[in-house]
């Protein structure tokens, strides 16, 4: 967790099994729905975050605090200058630490993403998940997505049939 | 990383709702995308409406290009039409029809309020792509990158395109006299062709990051970017080996006034200051280039001022007719903070003046903010000592000049960890 340090808003955030973090407000406000909140006044106390557990939470929390922009010395925004290439590929070998969980926790982290609509993080956990189906067959992909094939064979045929521009 | 997959293992992607598997399946490509259309019925229509089209390279080389473009062209006429975040198409487009495709897709994206766009187009011997009209009219567009493409417009103005944040173009040949946009804040062009007799001028005033890389022809000319905070200017020295890059005089003059009818570089585009005027306003510079360039050196004329300069980067060009450039930009940045120079020293390159020491002609300050000088080069020269000799004298307290040899790095990215 984030020390607190003089002059540094901190938010507080709930899950629903009851844990409280505390975090920077620049941190939080890496979840655009949280930045929202806060913008429009409703961050008053403790923001409750639905749906996400405290073991999924703090791993977002987590994502966020490394990834939060650091602005310099000019007060020029991380934008502006050419990001530095250290820092960048230092952050792409923590991505790859971090991604590195089991598929329900990755299943969780992607709908967590989503909810706090958090970009960086729904295209890492999106990025992961596509990398694993990749190069796979189609049985394969069904059986790593728990999809059932509903298909009837002369239907799967024409549909198959319907897009032949692609399967080439 | 790709993990093995485990038959019956478990996996709840498939409960996501569709909005976020439309999300996750557009980092697949469009053809894998809509290859997922006979995983099961749910799956049947969802890569319809991804909100980006991603194609890439064919792996073979042989596949046609004709083929390419009917898979695009499918794709377009069947998906829904769907917003788009992204279009990233990068794939060899060999075939004559392929510029009346481009242009349609490209409107095709602007309806659909693409917001990141590129269009690569890989070359092996085949020429650049030359859209018969590139207007693009996009409200939302931020992003815009092409490479292998031409462009023959008297201007290219992006002034249709309100929100452009981000310009890169790679390999493209630009014969305008002009590129405009207002909104541009990132400009990136590197192995571009400027193609025009005489020099393409960059009205971009928003502008805070600008890459020049390695470009041919004449060097465009910067109007003035009052936000620039990090530019890198590098011209390949094997252009001016190969009379790549036209700004070189022919007399082996230093500043771009030989008053020789024959050499082009000093006698057609002597009235105008080129980049010093844009580049005035950066924190970072980084600017290297061959001796012989005379780019740089013709601008000292005009005397601008870089005030807000902090950190900067020369290699040998800036030692030429005694330290030419190493004096103007020392003479000319009130608050530098770290200056770096690279130096590759070449048996053949002989620096001018070596056997005097530079004199001032009048007496300047040095930046009282100074903190480092670096020398990086590769092997211990008798020479490092004479340019030691050069600083002291124009004021750069000795200890803060750093001598480090065996360091040279190259390329752009040095500049970048700097």
């Amino acid at each position: 967790m984030a020390t607190r340090e003089a002059g540094k808003k901190m938010i507080m955030l709930k899950s629903p099994d009851g844990m409280e973090f505390e975090v920077e407000e620049a941190v939080a406000m890496e979840s655009q729905t949280i930045r929202k909140m806060i913008e429009d006044d409703c961050a008053d106390t403790a923001i409750l975050i639905p749906n996400i557990n405290s073991k999924i939470l703090s791993r977002v929390i987590e994502y966020c605090n490394k990834h939060v922009p650091t602005t310099g010395a000019t007060g020029a925004a991380a934008s502006d200058t050419v990001a530095p290439a250290a820092l960048a590929e230092d952050l792409k070998i923590w991505d790859a630490e971090f991604i590195k969980v089991n598929r329900a926790t990755r299943f969780n982290l992607i709908q967590a993403a989503s909810y706090l609509n958090i970009k960086g993080l729904l295209d890492l956990t999106s990025q992961t998940t596509i990398d694993t189906i990749s190069d796979n067959s189609l049985e394969e992909i069904r059986s790593f997505l728990s999809t059932k094939n509903d298909y009837l064979p002369e239907e799967e045929q024409t549909i198959r049939r319907e897009n032949q521009w692609a399967f080439q | 990383m790709p993990e093995s997959v485990v038959p019956g293992g478990e996996d709840r992607i498939g409960a996501l709702p569709d909005d976020l598997l439309r999300r996750v399946l557009s980092f697949l490509t469009s053809r894998e995308s809509v290859c997922t259309c006979v995983l099961a019925r749910r799956w049947r229509h969802l890569w319809k409406s991804v909100p980006v089209v991603r194609v890439m390279a064919p792996v073979p080389i042989d596949r046609e290009g004709e083929e390419e473009l009917w898979f695009v062209n499918s794709l377009l006429l069947l998906r829904d039409r769907a917003p788009l975040h992204e279009v990233d198409i990068r794939t060899y487009l060999d075939d004559p029809s392929a510029p009346l495709n481009v242009e349609l897709w490209l409107r095709y994206a602007a309806s659909c309020h693409v917001r990141v766009l590129r269009v690569w187009v890989l070359r092996v011997y085949s020429r650049r792509l030359q859209l018969p009209n590139v207007t693009l009219i996009c409200q939302h567009l931020t992003v815009l990158d092409f490479a292998g493409m031409k462009f023959e417009e008297p201007t290219l103005n992006f002034s249709s395109c309100p929100m452009l944040e981000v310009l890169k173009m790679y390999d493209c040949k630009i014969s305008a006299e002009k590129i405009l946009c207002k909104s541009l804040r990132h400009l990136t062009m590197e192995i571009c062709r400027f193609d025009l007799y005489g020099r393409t001028r960059i009205s971009c005033p928003s502008l805070t990051a600008l890459k020049l890389v390695d470009n041919l022809g004449w060097t465009p000319s910067l109007e003035s970017m009052p936000l620039l905070v990090t530019a890198l200017v590098r011209f390949d020295e094997e252009w001016y080996e190969r009379q790549a890059c036209y700004d070189h005089c022919l007399n082996g003059g230093y500043y771009g006034d030989c008053d020789d009818e024959l050499c082009p570089s000093c006698l057609c585009h002597g009235d105008d200051c080129v980049l010093l005027k844009g580049l005035c306003d950066a924190t970072n510079l980084k600017l290297t280039s061959a001796p012989q360039a005379i780019i740089c050196t013709r601008d000292f004329k005009w005397c601008h001022t870089f005030s807000k300069l902090k950190t900067l980067f020369l290699n040998e060009w800036c030692l030429a007719a005694a330290f030419g450039g190493l004096v103007y930009f020392l003479q000319h940045s009130p608050i530098l903070e770290r200056l770096t120079l690279q130096l590759r020293f070449d048996e053949q390159q002989s620096m001018d003046g070596k056997d005097e020491s530079y004199k001032p002609r009048e007496q300047f300050l040095v930046s009282k903010n100074l903190k480092v000088v670096k020398i990086k080069c590769c092997k211990e020269d008798e020479r490092i000592h004479q340019i030691v000799k050069i600083l002291v004298s124009l004021g750069v307290p000795p200890d803060l000049i750093d001598n480090q040899q065996n360091s040279v790095q190259s390329d752009c990215s040095s500049f970048e960890q700097e």
